[in-house]
């Protein structure tokens, strides 16, 4: 009789498992959806430390656009990375794949299940007190599986960052880089992004500071730096390393743009004139009627 | 409105510079195709070049950088045209009104297929703006420029290719 309870309890933990892998795969997966996840396991080219998912460059906006035409001709999301890889190297892929941690967790409570089911049938004879160890084993392998593969194939339509326990693993072994070697300018930069990325906007400051102080003449990091400093709401903290910027490289239009709006916005003197150096320059820039606009306040 | 306008602008910082950076695609690959109508409507096609040298040079409007490239590429053809070079632009993702602008300011001379959606630019591995494709006679990538084409890159990458 006991070991009906125990058939019955295998079985339904099996199930239980088998459950969330259906719905996980069988789930219909909205193409957007997986555009997005797609695009969230690609590099934008033209960026530093962002996914073609969250980019704003125009090549990571065509990008999605050729996402978005090969899946309505329905192609796979692998086929569609390795034609990105093709043209633009390996390093342009992210993750391996946006499911493979999902079947990964999903894998080591099955290995558990079947660890199980053996242990009963062997110790049958021999005393049944593995019996409800093995039991409780399988049913709560069940239920990891179950999560594992249904969270892994959970759509993601919402554009925010990566929230900070899923990137917790990268960070933390960033951390520990950093904290072994931390004049290493990319291992901060790296460490930057991930935080940048987990929406740890101070902590990741910090971290471009670091990596810009180790590579003082490179602006793209200085203008990461600034910019993660206006997204925490910072934005007079930003103006030393757009300044920096602008001494290096005087035409380097975004840093114009952000500078100049920053000083404006505050009232400072020179806002203006920035302004207007970003308006000679990028004439045609998406940003160039707002910046028009606000010139044309500023002199009436 | 102040504030508003301040943040809208504050906000289109966020779309990056399309500087010239970083390796992508690989030289002596066959070029992808490229076809398609210029802004004057006529049809051109990379296909059809074959035999002749050809600068595939990817633009747009809203690239500062992309205006010094325009001479430089204008005098190439016309220099070495009758020795088989031929220019051919991409316009990327632009406003039609503001490319035929670019055109007219800078005095372009060779045509452009219009990639409104860089669908043509990502085939070919743009990564930004401009990037520049030195196509040879076989049809295959000989090189890849990024950042805007100069004299000097035309008398050492360019011009070697046509004599070759």
């Amino acid at each position: 009789m006991r070991r009906w309870a125990v058939g019955l309890s295998i079985a339904g933990a099996v199930a239980l498992a088998l459950v969330g892998i259906l719905t996980a795969v069988l789930a219909p997966n909205q193409r957007g959806d997986l555009a997005r996840e797609v695009a969230e396991s690609l590099r934008c080219p033209s960026c530093v430390g962002e996914s073609v998912a969250d980019s704003s460059a125009p090549v990571a906006a065509a990008m999605r656009a050729v996402i978005d035409e090969q899946l309505e001709e329905g192609r796979s999301a692998g086929e569609i990375r390795a034609w990105f890889a093709e043209r633009y190297g390996t390093e342009v892929l992210l993750d391996p794949s946006p499911l493979a941690g999902g079947w990964l967790l999903w894998l080591v409570p099955a290995v558990i299940i079947a660890a199980a089911v053996i242990l009963i049938v062997t110790r049958r004879h021999r005393g049944r007190r593995w019996i409800p160890l093995a039991v409780t084993a399988a049913a709560l392998a069940g239920v990891i599986a179950a999560w594992a593969v249904t969270s892994a194939a959970e759509p993601s339509g919402s554009h925010s960052p990566t929230t900070a326990e899923g990137a917790a693993p990268a960070v933390g072994v960033l951390r520990d880089a950093v904290e072994s070697d931390s004049g290493d300018p990319q291992l901060q930069l790296a460490l930057a992004r991930a935080l940048d990325d987990a929406g740890l906007l101070a902590e990741a400051e910090q971290h471009y500071a670091a990596a810009s102080r180790l590579r003082p003449l490179d602006t793209d990091i200085a203008y990461l730096h600034a910019t993660v400093l206006v997204r925490d709401g910072r934005p007079v903290d930003a103006v030393p390393a757009l300044e920096r910027i602008l001494a290096i490289e005087p035409e380097h239009t975004p840093a114009l743009l952000l500078l100049g709006t920053i000083l404006w916005e505050g009232g400072v003197q020179g806002g203006e004139e920035l302004l207007e150096r970003f308006m000679e320059l990028e004439p045609e820039h998406p940003a160039a009627t707002e910046v028009r606009e606000l010139l044309t306040e500023g002199r009436t | 409105m102040r504030r508003r306008g301040a943040r809208a602008a504050v906000a289109f910082v966020a779309v990056a510079a399309l500087s010239a950076c970083g390796p992508a695609v690989d030289v002596s690959q066959p070029a992808a195709p490229l076809a398609g109508v210029d802004m004057d409507g006529r049809h051109h096609d990379l296909a059809e070049l074959q035999g002749s040298v050809v600068v595939v040079s990817v633009w747009a409007s809203w690239c500062g950088p992309c205006r010094e490239e325009v001479q430089p590429l204008s005098q190439a053809e016309q220099e070495w045209g009758d020795d088989g070079l031929v220019v051919l632009g991409v316009n990327f993702k632009d406003h039609p009104d503001a490319a035929q602008r670019f055109v007219e300011e800078e005095g372009a001379t060779f045509p452009s297929v219009v990639d409104a959606d860089g669908a043509i630019s990502i085939d070919w591995g743009v990564t930004g703006v401009p990037q520049s494709f030195l196509v040879d006679r076989e049809g295959e990538i000989a090189a890849v420029r990024f950042g805007p084409v100069t004299d000097e890159w035309i008398a050492d990458v360019v011009v070697p290719e046509v004599q070759g």
